[in-house]
C-alpha cells in the first residue's frame, strides 16, 4: 500500500490522461461524513465556483502528479457537504479531535491516505497518531474519534518524514 | 465646542448601555443546577 | 468513577457522534432531588448571541459526558417535542441547589452548597455536594445519601455523612464508592 499525506499532496498537478492537459492542482480534499474516505479532490476555483474531481476518476495518485482517468473532467462542486469542504467550513486539517467520551485530544496535523483506494489510513494529531478505522465523523465542530477502539488503533510507526513516504512512483498495471 | 461635548457624552452613554445589555444577556444565558421532583410530576 | 462538577457541564457544547457537529450548548443541569439521578439538560443554541433552545436533552439520550463536550449519538437525541420529560415538563417547581445552606442532622452548620458533583458513567447521577464552609474559605465534599433532605433553602445531611467529607474531588471519588447507600445501589 502506498500512502501520501495531505500536506505532501497539496499543489500537485492534476493531469488528464487523454491529452495531457492540466485540469488543475490539488487544492483540498472532500471527505465522506466519517472523515475516513476521500470522495473527491478540489482541483480549481473557490467556494461555490470550485470544481472537484471525483475519486473514482483518479487513475493514479502519483508522487508528482495526479492522473485522471480517460474522459474524466472535473465537475462543479455540488451539495452542502462538498461545498462545506471546499470552503473550509469542514476541514480535516486543523480539526479539533474529540473522543466519543467527550474529551478533546488536540488538533489534526496531517492525514495519510492510501493512494489507490483514497481511504484515510492515519490521522496525525499533536497527541499522536490515530487509525483510520477509529474515525466516527467529521463535522464543522470536530473530528469525532473512538480511542477505545484499540483494534482500529494506528500501528506503531514513526511519523512520516517528508520525502520518504508517499513519493513512490506510480506503478502501471 | 459644547456640541462636541454633548456628542462625546452621547457616545459614552451608548457604549455603557450596550455593555450593560451584553452583561444582562450573558447572565440570562448562563444556566443553573436544578433539583426537580419527577415523582411529583408523575402523580398529577 | 469519573466525577464532574455540574457547573462545569454548563456551557459545554452538545456534539453529535454521527455528524461531528455542535448541535447545542448546555444551559441548565436538572437532576432528581430525591432519586439523585440526572434527568436531563435544558439547552442554548450555539453562538455568542444565540438564544434558548426549546428542545431539551434527556440524560438517557446522552452518550457520554466528558470534560470538553456532552456527546449524543445523533442530532435526533435532542428531544424536539413529544411527551414532556418527567421532571422537566415544569421547571418552575425545580429548585436551584447552589447556595443552599447545609446543616447536619445534629444541627451544625456545615456551610453552603457551591456545586453538585455528578458521576458521568453509564447512568449519570448526582453523587455529592461541594460545600463551602461558613467560617473558612475552603471547600469540602459530602456524598449524597438516601437520608439527605433538600428543600431549596436547606440541605440536611445525615450525621454519619459528615464523617465522609473529603477535601478534594479525587479522594471523594474513592470515598464515595465505599459509602454508597443501599438506596443508590438499587437505583443503578
Amino acid at each position: 500500500m502506498t500512502t501520501c499525506s495531505f500536506r505532501q499532496a497539496f499543489g500537485r498537478g492534476v493531469i488528464s490522461s487523454d491529452n495531457a492537459e492540466s485540469l488543475g492542482s490539488v487544492k483540498g480534499f472532500v471527505l465522506d461524513g466519517r472523515g475516513g474516505q476521500i470522495e473527491a479532490i478540489h482541483v480549481d476555483g473557490r467556494g461555490k465556483r470550485s470544481t472537484v474531481l471525483d475519486w473514482s476518476s483518479v487513475r493514479a495518485f502519483g508522487a508528482d502528479a495526479v492522473m485522471a482517468t480517460p474522459g474524466a473532467a472535473p465537475s462543479p462542486v455540488d451539495g452542502d457537504h462538498a461545498i462545506a469542504a471546499v470552503r473550509g467550513t469542514v476541514s480535516m486539517l486543523g480539526a479539533r479531535v474529540l473522543t466519543i467520551q467527550g474529551q478533546e485530544i488536540g488538533n489534526v496535523d496531517d492525514v495519510e491516505f492510501d493512494t489507490e483506494s483514497g481511504a484515510v489510513v492515519l490521522v496525525h494529531t499533536d497527541h499522536g497518531p490515530l487509525g483510520g478505522a477509529q474515525l466516527r465523523s467529521l463535522g464543522s465542530y470536530a473530528l469525532v474519534v473512538d480511542t477505545a477502539d484499540t483494534q482500529a488503533a494506528a500501528p506503531p510507526v514513526d511519523p512520516p518524514v517528508s520525502g520518504e513516504r508517499g513519493t513512490d512512483a506510480y506503478q502501471p498495471g | 465646542m459644547s456640541v462636541l461635548w454633548w456628542l462625546l457624552l452621547a457616545v459614552v452613554v451608548a457604549v455603557a448601555v450596550m455593555v450593560a445589555l451584553v452583561l444582562v444577556y450573558r447572565a440570562r444565558r448562563s444556566g443553573s443546577v436544578l433539583a426537580s421532583r419527577p415523582t411529583d410530576q408523575g402523580s398529577r | 468513577m469519573n466525577l464532574m462538577r455540574a457547573g462545569d457541564v454548563i456551557g459545554l457544547p452538545v456534539v453529535s457522534i454521527a455528524s461531528g457537529e455542535d448541535v447545542a450548548e448546555i444551559r441548565d443541569v436538572v437532576y432528581d432531588g430525591e432519586g439523585h439521578r440526572l434527568i436531563g439538560f435544558t439547552l442554548n443554541k450555539r453562538g455568542l448571541f444565540a438564544g434558548r433552545f426549546k428542545a431539551v436533552l434527556p440524560a438517557d439520550s446522552v452518550a457520554a459526558i466528558g470534560p470538553d463536550a456532552v456527546m449524543v449519538d445523533a442530532e435526533a437525541s435532542i428531544d424536539q417535542g413529544g411527551d414532556p420529560l418527567p421532571g422537566m415538563d415544569d421547571l418552575r417547581s425545580a429548585r436551584p441547589v447552589i447556595g443552599n445552606r447545609v446543616v447536619s442532622a445534629d444541627g451544625s452548620d456545615l456551610g453552603e452548597v457551591v456545586s453538585v458533583i455528578l458521576s458521568t458513567g453509564e447512568v449519570p447521577q448526582a453523587v455529592g455536594y461541594e460545600l463551602r464552609s461558613a467560617d473558612r474559605s475552603d471547600t469540602a465534599f459530602v456524598p449524597i445519601s438516601a437520608q439527605l433532605a433538600l428543600s431549596g433553602e436547606n440541605l440536611v445531611v445525615p450525621a454519619e455523612a459528615t464523617a465522609f467529607v473529603r477535601e478534594d474531588l479525587a479522594g471523594f471519588g474513592a470515598a464515595i464508592a465505599s459509602y454508597r447507600s443501599p438506596a443508590l445501589e438499587n437505583d443503578v
